[in-house]
């Protein structure tokens, strides 16, 4: 993954003070976070947890990020280490101590956090999700579905996509946007309470 | 703010300039937060599934994957300069064929596998039978002989079914690809061939 101009753009932002941009980081990484902390921690609650301690971490660290590297690098680092230390103090203590005892000066600024992040209610969702956005996915015309799939999946660029589909970048754009926005008809009324 | 901004924005293909202004946007609009929530999620749930693809090809199982029959002998690719080549055969790849078995749950019972048929890159002529795409080797591999063309008088574009001999072929296919993708930095085929009936990893 290259160095994202959004990325530096709400890193910018969040090191100015502007702590709803860090949501918009949280929202964009939550699942990959996830994923790669499931890889070390089995246990799906603990891996939250993990998840979630490893984007607190990152957030008090956030001060202090140069952008000497692209910020999903980084945050990768923290996530594998935050991982990391939760198995080696698993291995010491008896199951089910409380891993939250926080510095009280930090405590709000977590409770805010654990809104933004997954609870195991809403991965309850995911296969429900995954089956919606496949489904609408199979019904999008083969020059949208080719489009998304190479942005998505295969993380190519717009200009590559161009090259690919042999048609201009602003088609790619249309293209993508457009998958989207009908994947997002299904999924929208999903999420809804 | 407009979402086909939006949608560039998240896939950083924005200019800098417009990257400031839109994100600003971005933050200013709870709903604009909202769709790049559910974007984010859309591309989740599609990387999973893919993901969910590549665990079934690279684990046959005796329920599922009848075992790869005969590895097919190529040559090795020579090295290729031009990254285009690679993109042109991805996107052979891409539209030779896509298919999906989705295990879709049906109310009270069990989920289910079911294949979905999706279309190909050549549409067929009005009022002829639609049938499943049948994914060829690319780049000068052949099937292996044992291998017969997969009947499909009776299989409709949308035809809901679960065909253990179209998995098969489909993970001979998979397999044949991924041995020139490597010799070749492809982008894999089996991105777009969703086989996710089976139990996850």
């Amino acid at each position: 993954m290259g160095d994202s101009m959004t990325d530096t753009e709400l890193v910018a932002r969040v090191q100015h003070g502007d702590k709803s941009a860090f949501d918009l980081l949280v929202l964009k990484y939550q699942h990959r976070i996830v994923k790669l902390v499931g890889r070390y921690v089995r246990e799906p609650a603990d891996a939250l947890d993990v998840a979630q301690d490893a984007f607190i971490k990152a957030y008090r660290a956030l001060p202090n990020f140069r952008g000497e590297s692209a910020f999903y690098t980084w945050l990768y680092r923290i996530a594998i280490n935050t991982a990391k230390n939760h198995l080696v103090a698993a291995s010491r203590r008896p199951s089910d101590v409380d891993l939250g005892s926080n510095e009280d000066g930090e405590q709000f600024e977590i409770e805010d956090m654990q809104s933004t992040l997954e609870t195991p209610e809403r991965l309850l969702l995911t296969e429900e999700i995954r089956l919606t956005v496949i489904d609408a996915i199979s019904k999008l015309p083969d020059d949208l579905r080719t489009a998304i799939m190479l942005r998505e999946v295969d993380g190519l660029s717009y200009e590559e996509i161009a090259t690919v589909m042999d048609c201009p970048i602003g088609t790619v754009r249309s293209r993508i946007f457009r998958a989207r926005e009908a994947v997002d008809l299904r999924l929208k009324p999903l999420l809804e309470d | 703010m407009n979402d086909e901004r939006l949608s560039a924005l998240m896939d950083d293909e924005l200019p800098g300039d417009e990257t400031r202004e839109a994100v600003g946007q971005l933050l200013a609009e709870p709903e604009a937060r909202g769709t790049w929530a559910r974007y984010h999620l859309l591309g989740d749930a599609l990387r999973a599934s893919s993901e969910l693809t590549a665990a079934a090809t690279a684990r046959p199982q005796a329920d599922n994957i009848v075992p790869f029959p005969t590895r097919i002998q190529t040559k090795p690719a020579p090295a290729r300069s031009v990254p285009r080549t690679g993109l042109g055969l991805a996107a052979a790849a891409a539209l030779a064929a896509v298919a999906l078995i989705v295990a879709s749950p049906r109310p009270g019972g069990e989920a289910q596998p079911t294949a979905v048929a999706l279309g190909t890159a050549t549409a067929p002529p009005a009022g002829a039978t639609s049938v499943a795409p049948i994914a060829q080797p690319v780049g000068g591999l052949a099937p292996s002989p044992s291998i017969e063309p997969l009947p499909t008088a009776n299989i409709s574009q949308t035809a809901m079914v679960r065909d253990d001999e179209a998995e098969r072929r489909m993970n001979v296919y998979l397999y044949d690809f991924n041995d020139k993708r490597a010799q070749q930095s492809v982008p894999g085929m089996h991105s777009y061939v969703h086989i996710v009936g089976f139990e996850r990893p």
